[in-house]
């Protein structure tokens, strides 16, 4: 029994892929890969992956390298998108050609109102994956971005390897895992590493290395540096004293 | 712009909710009806026995093994009890004084019900909102700790992702309109 044409078929996937192009557009802005798509972009986009990234970098120029780390990054977020969106077309398609069939089979038509309940249901469960990749990468990117920032300021510092921390955003929503990674027992100061001893992958639930990526999607802690001299007042970022070494202290201790 | 989001939220999850409480009202009011047609039922059978002099030394309390019905809510016990005063009223002589009588007992049974479904809305929904996703905040530690490029970047993260998923909405009702045309062109679809 037939279902849907094949030329049918390939205008939904078209529908769908420009949905997916138009919302890449919006999450990544004007990279090279979506500027061959853009004749039905009519606006920029107020904030994107690189704003995000330029933000966390303290807003300077970003160099040659960092403009590189901004590429790989826009680069594997557009591949997360591209491959949701291959995956929702495929099965709407198949879906609506599903839905399609079966009538036929009956000798009825189907109604618009079953068709976009087949769309919706396909629909919901790319929302929620788009969701987890904007929060994902969103987090991953303004991480990224505080670590070129944080590289940048110990080269000028002379540091190789520096100590840094994470600033946890201290509510409700602190998570466990965050608070577990990056504060000490007291819950108040924060937890220094070396930057050498930060994971650049996604981070395992129970690993005991946080991730410059981020702890989980949309983490809210931020990536920082501490200075030589400096350490912590009541969690608050101080100086402590010539020569005094957060990290020591804190290894010293634990 | 995010209050009002958080408000849409809040307001679904309320309605969410009430269909909740509605299907668990109306579930409880049928396990409750069953239960007193059981419960009828096993005392029907218990009298016919005491009548027919059998009820032998078991020592059964017939209503003893209602024991796990008896944890209906309090709202389909009321439903109960609504329903038998509206039949006994329906049965009732107009004008007459046990009319008049039956009818203040439901009034105020009503009165008790609506307080009943009002206090479970109201618990219901405080739970809801202390479980709900709490405003997007900076806590003190962060705000100074963090400096103003990182608290940007933090609120840029936030923004990004609610644009992103509310442009998901609007291209999405695109795609759906898009995907209708062709299967119309392809005359799949009736009307």
């Amino acid at each position: 029994m037939y279902g849907i044409s094949s030329s049918g078929k390939e205008a939904i996937e078209i529908a769908i892929s420009k949905m997916f192009d138009s919302l890449a557009y919006k999450f990544l802005g004007n990279i090279p890969k979506l500027r061959d798509k853009s004749p039905f972009f009519s606006s920029s986009p107020k904030f994107s992956l690189a704003h995000i990234f330029i933000q966390a970098m303290n807003n300077k120029e970003p160099n040659y390298f960092e403009r590189d780390v901004l590429r790989g990054i826009l680069n594997s977020s557009y591949g997360y998108v591209e491959g949701l969106k291959n995956r929702t077309s495929s099965n709407i398609v198949e879906s609506v050609d599903a839905l399609v069939r079966e009538a036929k089979t009956k000798g009825e038509s189907i109604s618009s109102v079953q068709v976009a309940e087949v769309i919706s249901v396909g629909m919901e469960k790319a929302k929620s994956d788009m969701k987890l990749i904007a929060e994902a990468e969103t987090t991953k990117t303004r991480n990224l971005g505080h670590a070129m920032d944080i590289a940048s300021k110990a080269e000028q510092q002379g540091i190789e390897d520096p100590t840094v921390f994470f600033i946890v955003v201290r509510d409700g929503l602190l998570c466990s895992e965050c608070k577990h990674l990056h504060m000490l027992e007291d819950g108040v100061t924060p937890r220094v590493f070396k930057m050498s001893e930060v994971s650049m992958g996604w981070h395992k639930r129970g690993d005991d290395r946080p991730s410059a990526c981020g702890e989980h999607p949309f983490c809210r802690c931020s990536y920082s540096m501490l200075s030589p001299g400096w350490g912590f007042r009541a969690g608050f970022v101080s100086f402590i004293g010539e020569g005094y070494d957060e990290y020591k202290k804190q290894r010293e201790t634990t | 712009m995010k209050n009002q989001d958080w408000k849409l939220k809040y307001q679904d999850l309320k309605l969410k909710f009430h269909d909740a409480v509605d299907v668990s009202f109306r579930l409880g009011y049928e396990a409750g009806a069953q239960g007193a047609q059981l419960q009828q039922a096993q005392q029907d059978q218990a009298a016919a026995q005491a009548q027919a002099g059998q009820m032998g030394g078991t020592g059964e309390d017939p209503n003893a093994q209602m024991e796990p019905g008896a944890d209906q809510s309090d709202g389909s016990e009321l439903d109960q009890h609504i329903g038998t005063l509206e039949g006994m009223l329906n049965q009732s002589k107009p004008g007459s004084p046990e009319q008049a009588g039956l009818k203040k007992s439901l009034d105020f049974l009503f009165g008790l019900k609506q307080k009943h479904e009002l206090r479970k809305s109201e618990q219901a929904i405080k739970a809801i909102g202390k479980a709900m996703k709490a405003p997007f905040t900076l806590g003190k530690a962060a705000t100074k700790n963090l400096s103003e490029s990182g608290k940007k970047a933090l609120s840029m993260q936030e923004q990004i992702v609610a644009d992103l998923m509310k442009s998901m909405d609007e291209e999405e009702a695109k795609a759906k309109e898009a995907i209708t045309k062709t299967l119309n062109l392809e005359q799949l679809i009736k009307g």
